[in-house]
């Protein structure tokens, strides 16, 4: 597959599941007016992970924003499954909300800390499913988180703990089991790993990639670590400015990028095995 | 491959040289309501002149820690130093008195940290702060002191010095505001200089310039700098030689190329495994 122009990013076979058109965001109005977002079209397709990659106010948090319904766009569509968030009714909004979960860098400022795990992690169920309210509810609801635990790899009776009794590496996996509760088909991870130790960074990969596979799931994962991009994304998108300046195979972006700031952004990783080429010509 | 002598003209050399730094056999604890956490057990390094020697290890590891101690930064509780010395010019820091240990930091240890923004004041002007740094420790006069932190802001790469000094920390980028609170640690002229992820929060691109500012001071001036990082990447970019720290502990030193290529640890090689690496074509 070769590398698409700027602006677009089109994925090969598959059902699309996302779909971006001519996305613009601007705060503010008039001269004072900030595009966070410039015309943005990419689609996403069902069961992969499209990396997006870009230095802080490359707009890639905003555009996140977006494709969640969390922000309304100045112009442009987000469609999911075909269908326009922006001309759906309310209900159906908040079903389809549903079905497109988020996992931040830092779950703990999202999780209420009065809460044990069971409510931490079944808020989503009990919000969407009238089965899962009240006492009756609760065995239900017990059994349903106790498998979502299990699903991350943690133990289901942790779920009687408190969010500050857990490591970082534990809390990011019942933030995962939390966006998995209602089902989702599109899980956009934001930073997963960022403030996790390296050896704890690749267990939740790991995870993340088997969970993936188990559930068909699709990620939109916004990274600025492109040594991770490379271990777990199928697609690139490259931003800068609010816009995609490259996009393409994991492959072709990062191994053959073709625009001059995806080359600065690549050059610029501090490579483990730097000491050999130190002192060298062009090195420093 | 074996532990071979370093053959170019690299600090290795001065390894059989008296230490700039010596910290010998440090514990630290931690007395917090729920227990004593051991933060710090029997660590024990070297810091030549002239040289950049990473401390890296997970959160935990006690490496920042271990390097607050130099300037006993530590909060007193409820941090205690329980057994140890750290020896700079034959004296033990650690039982300095706090008004000879004022002496000690900025003028022959500086620290930089991960966030400038919690170091540098939000109310002054940048130039004031690093002219402040300058009136304490050195008696210079206002005017002297607002002309030499502007040559610093210059000297650390920021372009309009001048008119940068008038402007306030929230004015200027992170990039930017690392590289005052670089100004202002090296105003002092310290021999040593201790930076506590100082890239972290920072782009790659920016991360990079930070990077190589730290190298061509450290070049110019002499320094020895002590690089605190989880990043094996920055390590292998930055640094001469490497403490790889772990559960308070020092699992494992050596110079960057020998550890990396041939870890003596099992501690060393999980760590060097787990790091993600991108690959070119």
């Amino acid at each position: 597959m070769t590398t698409t122009g700027a602006g677009t990013a089109t994925a090969g076979a598959g059902t699309t599941l996302l779909e971006l058109n001519g996305l613009r965001k601007e705060f503010g109005t008039g001269d004072a007016a900030t595009v966070a977002v410039d015309d943005i079209s990419l689609t996403v397709t069902e069961g992969e992970t499209l990396a997006l990659v870009g230095e802080s106010g490359s707009g890639k948090t905003t555009l996140t924003r977006l494709l969640l319904a969390l922000l309304e766009p100045t112009a442009g569509t987000v469609l999911l499954e075909g269908r326009d968030l922006a001309a759906l009714p309310a209900a159906e909004l908040r079903r389809a909300r549903a079905r497109m979960q988020v996992v931040l860098q830092d779950p703990y400022s999202s999780m209420n800390p009065r809460f044990r795990i069971t409510d931490v992690i079944g808020e989503p169920l009990v919000t969407h499913h009238p089965d899962y309210r009240g006492r009756r509810g609760r065995p239900r609801l017990r059994e349903r988180v106790g498998e979502l635990l299990t699903s991350v790899g943690l133990d289901p009776a942790l779920q009687d703990r408190y969010p500050h009794e857990f490591s970082g590496g534990q809390r990011q996996r019942i933030s995962i089991a939390r966006a998995l509760a209602p089902e989702p088909g599109l899980v956009v991870l934001d930073e997963p790993t960022s403030a996790l130790d390296v050896s704890v960074q690749a267990q939740v990969l790991d995870l993340l990639t088997d969970l993936q596979q188990r559930l068909g799931l699709t990620y939109v994962f916004v990274s600025h670590n492109l040594a991770v991009v490379q271990q777990i994304a199928d697609r690139v998108a490259v931003m800068r400015r609010g816009a995609i300046v490259e996009s393409g195979t994991a492959e072709d972006v990062l191994k053959h990028p073709q625009h001059p700031y995806t080359r600065e952004l690549l050059a610029a990783v501090p490579r483990p095995d730097g000491y050999r080429t130190r002192g060298t010509a062009g090195a420093r | 491959m074996n532990r071979t002598p370093q053959t170019n003209q690299s600090p290795q050399e001065m390894a059989t040289a008296d230490p700039l730094l010596r910290i010998e056999d440090l514990s630290i604890d931690f007395r917090l309501g729920s227990g004593t956490v051991h933060a710090v057990r029997g660590v024990g390094l070297d810091l030549h002149a002239g040289e950049t020697l990473a401390v890296v290890g997970e959160s935990g590891s006690g490496k920042s820690a271990t390097m607050l101690s130099v300037l006993r930064l530590n909060p007193e509780p409820p941090c205690e130093y329980t057994a140890g010395r750290v020896v700079l010019d034959g004296r033990d820091l650690l039982a300095l008195p706090e008004k000879e240990l004022r002496e000690v930091r900025g003028n022959d240890v500086a620290m930089v940290f991960q966030d400038p923004m919690t170091s540098l004041d939000p109310l002054q002007r940048v130039g004031n702060q690093v002219a402040e740094v300058l009136r304490r420790h050195r008696g210079a006069t206002r005017a002297e002191a607002r002309a030499e932190a502007v040559r610093a802001l210059d000297e650390v790469g920021i372009p309009e010095p001048e008119r940068r000094a008038r402007q306030y920390p929230h004015e200027l980028s992170g990039g930017l505001r690392q590289r005052v609170m670089i100004a202002t640690a090296l105003v002092g002229r310290p021999r040593i200089l201790i930076a506590d992820e100082p890239t972290t929060a920072l782009d790659v691109t920016v991360q990079r310039q930070i990077l190589e500012l730290l190298d061509e001071l450290r070049d110019r001036h002499g320094m020895a700098v002590v690089l605190i990082t989880h990043d094996l990447g920055v390590v292998a970019e930055t640094a001469d030689r490497v403490v790889v720290m772990h559960h308070g502990q020092v699992v494992e030193t050596g110079a960057v190329a020998d550890v990396f290529e041939n870890p003596e640890q099992d501690y060393t090689r999980r760590l060097l495994a787990a790091t993600p690496r991108l690959e070119s074509a």
